[in-house]
């Protein structure tokens, strides 16, 4: 009989546990959601590379290396890729030819090209609308599309390698077969090998490389952003999501606490006659431990199932920016037992701590209720009596549950920070593309060639020329540019705006960042390909957040690095230049990117949507859950004031009014709350990617969280206010009579 | 008149059941005046004060307060008559526990323009020297004596008093309506008191006696005697 008391009292108190119940619910489905997504990237990205021969390296040459010879020598297997970028409207389409033995292709659907064929990457089909059996057109030749592909070495199937986002909707790769190849490319500026193997002496092997067949570019794995961007996001989303379900966990443990402890306080006089009539304190215990029972029940189990079900669509939404094919969905047992079974943790301490205090006395004392002494002796402070009433009131009524003020605290400064994130990790992320390519690279267009050239045949252009190196001790791969001396594509800043002439040795605020560097510190570097050193002494930092840049004038550059005077690999422009292609291995259009990075704020619009509504709806539950606390154990006393002639909001002031204090405090901690975990996150998102996002909560950032969050408070108020007009003065009369 | 109720009926429904609390009551006071209901339990005594406090309203009738229809007034005017006119004294004292003695008498007074020094009050009821303890901490009598004062410190025009004796024993009950006494005569404040004990009507200038809703006589006292004389 007596286990139909909680539920019984659920449903009397439903406006405070279902509030408890639907925080539960979140924690579960968001670390869920979260956690099975990423082991489902994780282990079907694993399986991937491991199956499809994802390369260790690649490196291009000028002229055509012996495959067999250089296999034998290093025990590596190599394969050359060839391809060709076809272009259409505004769209381009990186075919490869098909690979058998490095960065072979896996056909997600559809089958393998045949002659006439070609297979594309999914998400570019998707955001063009192309089907399996439709034919396309390449330069005036018709191809069928046999299936979608996925390519070990294009995960993240960015169009250049510099390019921070994916743009499915204008780039995608695909693979044909070499024969029809063969019909778009006559001859080929470079070559380009794929190496599976670990070679040693990486070293010794670029050196041979380079005396032999002139090494252009050499790339490991580690530094190939096509890769290793999975690698990084599925790293940087696991702490955010336990962060996340973590931190809701414990916040509703916190108000389960405080709720279970008041309505077994409420019931003292129940409970005392239970165990004056014999019940055990175990019999008693198991009574009221079934309200976490039940939250979890309600909360953590549908939250921990949807969470499941919701994942295939957050995998889908992962894996268009990352291109991860998720081969076999993973049924993760591990993180479904963690998210559906951790909540019962946290509740459940919760719920025996809350009765434990009560069953520990004497059954006199639980009979009388004990309550009110302990604050006889608390509140008597002496300070209050120069306030007026209402605030003395409200103080007091503060200083008697600390903790509900300290819960409020707690969740609206999470929320805060929540909100902040979403917020700041939108906008550094327009910052760093606005302020990057329209404030600093003011080129539209950038050339590399495969050679070295010394005549600058193409008037309004602007010479460059670059070098790849590794910090002396560490994989940080560097690139140091030489460029005009009064360039006007290039435009460097410092930190207060103002351009800097280029003289020494200047380098990105990203570099200085990842390697902790200052003005005037000494940077050892040694050449990727020829593996010479260099001690370089920097002389400025530039506010430049992308890329693990230096910049020297051109002068300066091959001076430093032994180059002819006036030679130069690349140009940049204003207008489009025509350099015939086989000269060139690189043309980079600055108008793609920002195509790119227009196409995915819409998808970063909706993870910030959902963060808006998470904390708006965590601040506004745990504010509301414990004001409408407040007022059903105050309804007595409320109803007295309001006899005596007190308004509503005047009752609202004097019992809730310090929730505005704690809201506001709360809020103001989330702000240095916040700046710790962007360090952190950060640190561990950011560490091995060749930018910084300059993550920095601004007035108008704080001002935006502080109105969707008050906006919150108000309606948490409004309800709370609402619940108080509702108690009528004639409730005290009543139990009077009664 | 102070205050003049015209057929005023008041019917609650109780399960399937309406009880008619009260039905069609006409009276009328004036100021200053000592007034007490008489009426077993369930006699609509409580009901009549609720509706008059402007806790309760009529179905029909009127009531009207100096010179007021407070039966027409919406909640918040009435919020506004009860904070200008009224005091109220329980039979269960209804203090507020987790304030002191002098916060809970300060609780009135701040709803008040022209009210009555906190300190004097207390002083009057004997319990200045208990100003800093809390509710729980004093005897009933001395409850009783701080939701007097309570009452009386914002100086209102009337106070309504639900069987204020009703749990006290004698010699606190004699302490308390002594006290209501010095009240009425030191403020000319109008007293209410609804009970079922008789002897108290001694002491009043009106008796108002209701047997199950209805009006059964209203009477003068010409010769009341002082709390000091009642005797039960």
């Amino acid at each position: 009989m007596l286990n139909k008391i909680p539920l019984r009292i659920m449903w009397r108190d439903k406006s405070h546990f279902i509030g408890i119940i639907l925080l539960v619910f979140l924690a579960s489905f968001v670390y869920n959601i979260f956690s099975v997504t990423m082991t489902n990237v994780d282990i079907n990205y694993k399986n991937f590379v491991e199956k499809y021969k994802q390369e260790n390296f690649h490196f291009i040459t000028f002229f055509p290396i012996d495959i067999e010879e250089i296999e034998k020598k290093y025990n590596v297997e190599i394969e050359e890729k060839f391809n060709f970028d076809y272009n259409y409207d505004d769209k381009t389409i990186r075919f490869f030819n098909i690979t058998e033995k490095v960065n072979n292709p896996l056909i997600l659907e559809g089958k393998i090209p045949s002659l006439g064929e070609v297979a594309i990457d999914p998400n570019f089909s998707q955001n063009n609308n192309l089907k399996i059996g439709d034919t396309i057109n390449i330069n005036g030749i018709p191809f069928k599309i046999s299936g979608y592909v996925a390519l070990p070495d294009y995960i993240y199937i960015t169009k250049n390698e510099t390019d921070i986002l994916p743009d499915p909707s204008h780039f995608g790769v695909g693979i044909m077969n070499m024969e029809d190849m063969k019909k778009f490319i006559s001859s080929v500026a470079y070559r380009y090998y794929m190496v599976r193997g670990k070679v040693n002496d990486i070293d010794s092997f670029k050196a041979d490389i380079n005396s032999k067949y002139n090494l252009i570019s050499f790339q490991e794995k580690d530094e190939n952003w096509r890769i290793i961007v999975t690698e990084k996001k599925v790293e940087s989303g696991k702490p955010l999501s336990y962060v996340m379900a973590f931190t809701i966990l414990l916040i509703s443990s916190l108000l389960l606490f405080i709720v279970l402890r008041r309505i077994i306080n409420s019931m003292h006089r129940e409970i005392g006659t239970l165990y004056a009539l014999g019940y055990t304190k175990g019999e008693i215990t198991r009574i009221y431990i079934m309200f976490p029972f039940y939250i979890w029940l309600f909360g953590a189990i549908p939250g921990g199932i949807l969470g499941y079900i919701y994942s295939d669509s957050f995998i889908n939404l992962y894996v268009s920016f990352i291109s991860v094919p998720i081969v076999e969905k993973i049924f993760p047992v591990k993180d479904l037992f963690v998210g559906i079974f951790l909540p019962i943790v946290f509740m459940g301490f919760s719920g025996f701590f809350a009765i434990r205090d009560l069953l520990r006395k004497k059954v006199v004392e639980i009979i009388k209720g004990e309550a009110e002494k302990a604050f006889k002796v608390k509140f008597r402070i002496g300070f209050l009596d120069k306030l007026s009433f209402k605030l003395r009131i409200m103080i007091k009524h503060a200083l008697l549950h600390p903790s509900r003020e300290i819960v409020i605290i707690l969740g609206v400064a999470f929320s805060a920070l929540i909100l902040m994130y979403g917020i700041t990790a939108g906008s550094a992320l327009s910052n760093l593309v606005y302020d990057t390519f329209q404030n600093t690279f003011r080129y539209n267009y950038m050339y590399v060639f495969n050679f070295y050239q010394k005549d600058h045949r193409y008037p309004n252009s602007e010479r460059f020329n670059m070098l790849s190196f590794y910090k002396e001790g560490t994989k940080t791969r560097i690139t140091i540019y030489g460029i005009e001396k009064k360039s006007q594509l290039i435009v460097l800043r410092d930190n207060k705006r103002n351009r800097v002439d280029l003289e020494g040795f200047v380098i990105s605020q990203a570099l200085a960042d990842k390697l902790n560097l200052k003005e005037g510190d000494m940077l050892k570097v040694i050449n990727t390909i020829d593996g010479k050193r260099y001690s370089l002494k920097i002389s400025k930092i530039v506010d430049l957040f992308v890329g693990n840049t230096g910049y020297m004038n051109l002068e300066e550059f091959n001076k430093t690095f032994g180059l002819e005077d006036g030679a130069f690999i690349g140009l940049y422009s204003i207008d489009k230049l025509n350099i015939p292609e086989e000269e060139l291995i690189v043309s980079m259009s600055k108008s793609d990117l920002m195509k790119a990075f227009e196409d995915s704020t819409e998808s970063v619009n909706q993870i910030l949507q959902m963060m808006y509504i998470v904390s708006f709806f965590m601040a506004f539950i745990i504010i509301y859950i414990l004001s409408s606390l407040i007022i059903t154990e105050n309804r007595k006393t409320l109803s007295i004031f309001k006899i005596l002639g007190f308004r509503d909001g005047e009752l609202s002031t004097m019992f809730l009014g310090f929730n505005n204090i704690s809201f506001l405090f709360g809020f103001l901690i989330g702000i240095p709350l916040y700046s710790s975990f962007i360090k952190y996150i950060v640190n561990v998102a950011l560490r091995d990617l060749d930018f910084s996002l300059k993550m920095y909560a601004g007035f108008k950032d704080i001002w935006l969280t502080f109105i969707i969050l008050f906006g919150a408070f108000i309606l948490s108020k409004y309800l709370s206010r609402r619940r108080i007009g509702k108690i009528s003065p004639a409730i005290v009369i009543k139990e009077q009579t009664e | 008149m102070f205050i003049q109720v015209e057929n005023v009926s008041k019917v609650y429904q109780v399960g399937k059941f309406k009880v008619n609390a009260l039905k069609n009551i006409n009276m009328s006071l004036e100021r200053g005046k000592f007034c007490v209901i008489l009426g077993p339990s369930g006699s609509g005594k409580t009901t009549f004060l609720n509706i008059i406090g402007g806790i309760d309203r009529p179905d029909e009738g009127k009531v009207i307060v100096d010179g007021e229809e407070i039966t027409g007034y919406d909640d918040k005017a009435l919020t506004n008559y009860r904070r200008r006119k009224l005091g109220f004294v329980f039979q269960f004292y209804n203090l507020v526990n987790s304030l002191t003695v002098y916060e809970n008498v300060l609780s009135t007074k701040y709803l008040s323009e022209d009210g009555l020094d906190p300190k004097e009050v207390l002083e009057v009821v004997g319990m200045w020297e208990h100003r800093d303890k809390y509710p729980f901490e004093i005897s009933g009598g001395e409850q009783q004596r701080v939701a007097i004062a309570r009452a009386v410190v914002k100086n209102p025009a009337i106070i309504l008093c639900d069987e204020p004796t009703g749990a006290l024993d004698f010699e606190n009950a004699k302490k308390v309506l002594r006290l209501l006494e010095d009240i009425n005569r030191k403020y000319g404040t109008t007293i209410i008191i609804a009970t079922h004990n008789t002897a108290i009507s001694q002491m009043s200038h009106k008796i108002i006696k209701l047997r199950s809703g209805e009006l059964t006589e209203f009477v003068d006292n010409a010769t009341p005697l002082s709390a000091e004389e009642v005797v039960w």
